[in-house]
């Protein structure tokens, strides 16, 4: 493995830690650092990616969020309303599901036909038809879904995770995010806001050259003098200047991890030595599914590598126009790699502790958008997200809109309750997972939150 | 002259609270966010240490640091002082000479320092600085963004007016009238006129859907004409409004109609036409954009000459390639100096209520002009044949209007310090944070408005005070009391922006020009995906400033990407700061740094006839600015002889490149 600091003989995570520390001399505002980290009351550095225990047993190691952006239909994926069939539209008059719904695998779950791959893993799966987000605007409900409010700057849910439990990844961050959007909220949806710089996510693309610069300039030898040299100065100025400033720490720990990143992305996105029946598991040879796909795979390999929480994020799912053609072009590119997914993950026995997650900011009305029966307005009160793995019921359906689709009435799950449930999932305590800032403790779930206990195996 | 003014005030503030006893007692007080309360002269707080002071503001810090029992920092020491002075006002390095000049300077602290400032607020790099920090705030772009994604080729010239407008030192209050109603303002030359026009180019940069049109269209392009009105002089988001009555400010679906009808009888020209309008170039249409006159000389001032890009280049075979193959589109567009984005007076009509937003769903229709927001004052009456843009320009700019000063005053305080008195920059209103200091916005405010508006002589106080000078370091027993710095016991540390990274990299290469770049910078007609060929004609790594780099929704370079650059979409008054690892493969591994970094390890070697040491010493002032160590000379001598390569110049540029990619280079302390 290619780094660039005297650590490269550490093979082990033992190891790294003790050579880091012993080797940068991080002591001196490691100490001041500790007493922020939850559940640590060590006097000695610890490096704040280190695994961390869990409050109680957990059923999830790591998260793959799948998320939707533009708010998909419920009602055309995964919340039959058979009350609703007939109704054709107009207006502002009520419409019924566009698509048609079949019975799935043995739980009998009822899936549209936008999903003929993962229907067959219906009995894998925990469809959440009571979510709810607070507002009906994308940039709001975005950001709220991705950090628990949408009015101030909060941490992300994946760097609140890799706060609570560090990351088991050595050479990768904790949080990765491949192909974010730009807009609707953008760096603040995988930003650490508060919490040490550390536990952002990191955006990777999906393309020819998934982070810039990767390629080293200088020879490994030269690059670690140089290296060397700079975090020299960096340690220097931290010590003398601001020993508990979290951006400087930030910087060193970053160019720290980006010189072993010069090596473990590339592995990590090379995709060649996977065989021939994985490629096609995940769709790669298809022109509709490729791009996806390809997206799948990498968070598989990225959660094999110890990652601790992975998003993609897939797009277009604004169904104002267009609904059945939509969905059912939407639904396909993402049809056969989420399939591929779960196969996958449950052939190398990661499926029981890998947390899949999937689902937008809201979902759609059960009104007709535009009067030509073919489109739905935002909706956030009531809509459908869906886990599978990582200790949740299969074949299980929680929550329930009313009888038109329109709004929650059992199983509500809100934003802070979903990110309570998730924290729950990977062993932590919501309301003792708390960062102190600005003269009070923050939670990713801010003062609610509520356990969906009814969705654990 | 003081008392003069000051009675002035006194004579409107008192007709104010007149004005608005009726509505206050109608309201509930909490129903009213702080920010509408009227602007108030706080008198100046006692404080137990005299002499501290330097400006009125620091009685307002230290009162409360004393009350906390916390003492404020000491000043920081010339180094750091002359760094963080130059980078404020121009976004670059001081070089070696103005620091060691400033080091030198016989002159007591304050004399020294106000010389420095004074120079620096002078220099034309103040306007390409402070610009940048308006342009994020009206969501200035060189493409509409969305769907089809077409090119503004004409932003730029309200780019270009931004700069000049700070350089100049435009009043705010006449400054806010120009972009909203330049075009009814009188003038006394052609270039004034000129100058007012393009100033309206502020109403015309929203990000629409152009595979939409109609009076869905129409509404949208309304909508965001009074979010960036609203956010960006007031603080306040009444686009809320649009569908139902605001959720937590007082803000009904009426006031929003009612200001919805100035712009509604507004003529929106930005040089574009959606679905069902196209002409031969596209979505873009040069037809459908404002005529400013032209006189001889300032087509040159502004470098605004009728030449564009590619002639300048001389390359006709580049120019082709801008040609779309496919359907004989031309996506380049010469450049034109008697055009420009902005808005004219329309067919007058107001506007009916869209219910819940549906433009073809409409209700009562309010008179445009006629919201009353609470306890705030209220429009002048709108003439029958006018819009109201002239009637809405001159209540943002009145003295009394306690939203407009306090948030410009805060944006100035937020640039300064590294966050607002008010944190939430944008958002004066119920959702958003309330002031630390509560009196000493207000105080700021009130000298503003008083000052005349003046941008630069709020900066200057600012600087000038005791508290902008403190040191920055940190201290445990502090931290353990006000961690987060809600007090201002030291100055923050603040990260460069991206712009003033790379303007830092060229500068200290010797390779920054200075040239205005001409002629046209965007090309592109619109359309899906590809199709679009929307581009930059002005490459990333073009040595101009980076407030001249073209700004593409959804196209940002991975520069901008890797160093927060706002989405040119959204008003931002406040970016964001990451720290991540691809910032450290950006100066570690990417062509531009490892570029700069041998230029500027050219130019030492080459200028430089002293020995290592003394190199080494130049090296450290150029790029982190202050001296080194004698231990730091021995380690980056160690360092270069440790290297694999004997050619000296690119054992120097590792030393220049390690020295660029650590935090002292980024951080201004």
């Amino acid at each position: 493995m290619r780094t660039c600091s005297d650590i490269s003989v550490a093979s082990t995570r033992r190891g790294f830690l003790q050579q880091t520390s012993a080797g940068f001399g991080w002591l001196a505002f490691a100490a001041l650092k500790a007493s922020r980290l939850h559940a640590e009351s060590t006097k000695s550095y610890v490096n704040p990616l280190a695994p961390k225990p869990t409050h109680f047993p957990a059923k999830a190691k790591r998260v793959i969020f799948l998320y939707m952006q533009g708010g998909p239909s419920q009602m055309e994926t995964f919340d039959w309303k058979p009350e609703m069939v007939g109704r054709s539209g107009g207006a502002h008059k009520l419409l019924g599901p566009v698509l048609k719904f079949a019975p799935q695998g043995q739980s009998g779950l009822m899936i549209s036909e936008a999903f003929p791959e993962l229907s067959r893993h219906a009995d894998e799966l925990c469809l959440l038809n009571g979510c709810q987000t607070r507002t009906p605007s994308h940039s709001q409900a975005t950001v709220a879904l991705h950090t628990g409010n949408d009015m101030f700057v909060r941490p992300s849910m994946g760097a609140w995770c890799v706060y609570g439990l560090g990351s088991e990844a050595e050479d990768l961050p904790g949080y990765i995010t491949i192909d974010p959007p730009h807009d609707q909220g953008g760096a603040m949806n995988y930003g650490s806001a508060f919490l040490p710089a550390t536990y952002q996510g990191m955006r990777l693309s999906n393309g020819r050259e998934a982070v810039p610069n990767l390629t080293p300039a200088l020879s490994e030898k030269d690059q670690r003098l140089q290296v060397d040299f700079a975090q020299r100065l960096n340690r220097r100025l931290m010590e003398r200047h601001d020993p508990s400033n979290p951006e400087l720490e930030g910087v060193i720990q970053s160019m720290q991890l980006a010189c072993k990143m010069q090596t473990s992305v590339p592995g990590v996105l090379d995709l060649s030595g996977e065989s021939d029946a994985v490629m096609e598991r995940y769709g790669l040879n298809q022109n509709a599914t490729s791009r996806f796909g390809t997206q799948c795979l990498t968070a598989r390999r990225l959660a094999e590598r110890g990652v601790r929480f992975i998003q993609i994020s897939h797009g277009g799912w604004d169904h104002h126009n267009n609904l059945s053609q939509g969905i059912l072009g939407r639904g396909e590119s993402i049809d056969k790699p989420i399939a591929g997914l779960l196969t996958d993950l449950k052939e190398r026995d990661m499926l029981k502790d890998t947390l899949v997650l999937w689902g937008g900011e809201f979902g759609r009305g059960a009104y007709d958008d535009k009067g030509d029966g073919n489109g739905r307005g935002h909706q956030a009160k009531g809509f459908t997200m869906f886990m599978a793995g990582g200790g949740v019921k299969g074949g299980y359906r929680h929550g329930a809109t009313d009888e038109t689709g329109s709004e929650a009435v059992e199983g509500k799950m809100g934003t802070h309750d979903l990110h309570a449930t998730i924290l729950h999932l990977l062993g932590l305590d919501h309301e003792l997972l708390t960062y102190k800032y600005a003269g009070r403790d923050f939670r990713l779930t801010d003062v609610a939150g509520e356990v969906a206990k009814d969705i654990i195996a | 002259m003081k008392t003069h003014r000051f009675f002035l005030f006194a004579v409107w503030f008192g007709f104010l609270v007149l004005a608005c006893q009726s509505s206050l007692t109608k309201a509930k007080e909490e129903d009213i966010p702080w920010s509408f309360h009227p602007l108030y002269r706080p008198a100046l707080p006692a404080v137990t240490k005299e002499g501290w002071d330097r400006d009125p503001m620091d009685r307002f810090i230290l009162n409360k640091l004393e009350g906390k029992g916390i003492a404020p920092n000491k000043d920081a020491d010339r180094t750091i002082l002359i760094r963080r002075v130059t980078f404020d006002l121009t976004g670059l390095p001081p070089t070696p000479g103005e620091i060691d000049a400033f080091l030198r300077d016989p002159a007591n602290d304050d004399q020294a320092l106000a010389s420095v400032v004074d120079n620096l607020l002078k220099s034309p790099r103040f306007g390409e600085r402070w610009a940048r920090h308006w342009l994020d705030v009206v969501r200035y772009s060189d493409s509409v963004g969305r769907t089809m994604n077409a090119s503004f080729p004409f932003a730029r010239r309200f780019r270009d007016y931004v700069i000049d407008a700070f350089n100049k030192d435009k009043p705010y209050n006449r400054f806010i009238a120009e972009q909203i109603a330049g075009d009814l303002l009188p003038f006394t030359s052609p270039d004034e006129q000129a100058e007012n026009r393009i100033a309206t180019g502020l109403l015309t940069m929203a990000s629409l859907d152009l595979s939409e049109g109609g009076e869905l269209f129409r509404l949208d392009q309304v909508d965001d004409q009074i979010d960036v009105t609203t956010r960006a002089f007031l603080g306040l988001t009444m686009s809320c409004a649009r569908c139902h009555n605001h959720k937590t400010d007082p803000i009904s679906q009426a006031d929003y109609y009612s200001l919805a009808g100035i712009f509604y009888s507004t003529q929106t020209l930005q040089g574009q036409q959606p679905k069902g309008y196209l002409g031969p170039n596209g979505y873009v249409d040069v037809d459908n954009l404002v005529r400013v006159p032209v006189s001889g000389d300032s087509a040159g001032e502004g470098g605004t000459e009728p030449r564009d890009s590619a002639a300048d280049a001389g390359d006709e075979a580049s120019k082709m390639d801008m040609m779309n193959q496919g359907n004989g589109y031309p996506v380049y567009f010469p450049y034109d100096p008697t055009r420009a984005m902005g808005v004219a007076e329309g067919e007058v009509e107001d506007c009916a209520i869209a219910i819940k937003g549906d433009p073809f769903n409409r209700g009562e229709t309010p008179p445009r002009g006629g919201f009353q927001l609470l306890n705030l004052p209220k429009l002048p009456p709108i003439p029958d044949q006018s819009s109201g843009r002239l009637e809405l320009a001159k209540w943002l700019t009145m003295p009394t209007h306690p939203l407009t000063a306090r948030v410009m005053v805060n944006r100035i305080w937020q640039h300064l310090f590294g966050r607002g008195l008010v944190r939430s920059v944008d958002d004066f209103g119920m959702t958003g944070d309330a002031p630390t200091h509560p009196e000493l916005l207000d105080h700021l405010a009130v000298r503003f408005v008083e000052s005349g508006w003046s941008v630069k002589a709020m900066i200057r106080s600012i600087m000038m005070s005791r508290t902008y000078r403190l040191s920055s370091t940190g201290d445990a027993a502090k931290e353990n009391v006000d961690g987060s710095n809600d007090l201002f016991w030291r100055m923050n540390l603040r990260r460069l922006e991206m712009e003033a990274i790379r303007d830092s990299l060229f500068l200290v290469a010797g390779e920054l020009s200075l040239e205005r770049p001409r002629g046209t910078q965007v090309a592109g007609f619109g359309g899906k995906g590809r199709n679009t060929w929307l581009r930059s004609l002005t490459p990333e790594d073009a040595s101009c400033r980076s407030v001249y780099l073209p700004s593409l929704r959804s196209m940002l370079t991975p520069m901008q990407e890797t160093f927060d650059f706002p989405d040119p979409s959204q008003i931002k008054g406040q970016r964001e700061i990451t720290t991540v690892s691809p910032q450290a493969l950006f100066f570690l591994n990417g062509d531009l740094a490892g570029r700069l970094s041998r230029s500027t390890a050219t130019g030492i070697l080459e200028g430089n006839s002293g020995d290592d040491a003394a190199r080494i010493r130049e090296a450290f002032l150029k790029v982190v600015g202050r001296h080194p160590d004698p231990s730091e000379i021995d380690e980056a001598l160690q360092l270069m002889n440790e290297l694999s390569s004997d050619d000296p110049v690119s054992r120097w540029t590792v030393l220049i490149q390690a020295l660029m990619s650590s935090a002292e280079f980024r951080y201004v302390l």
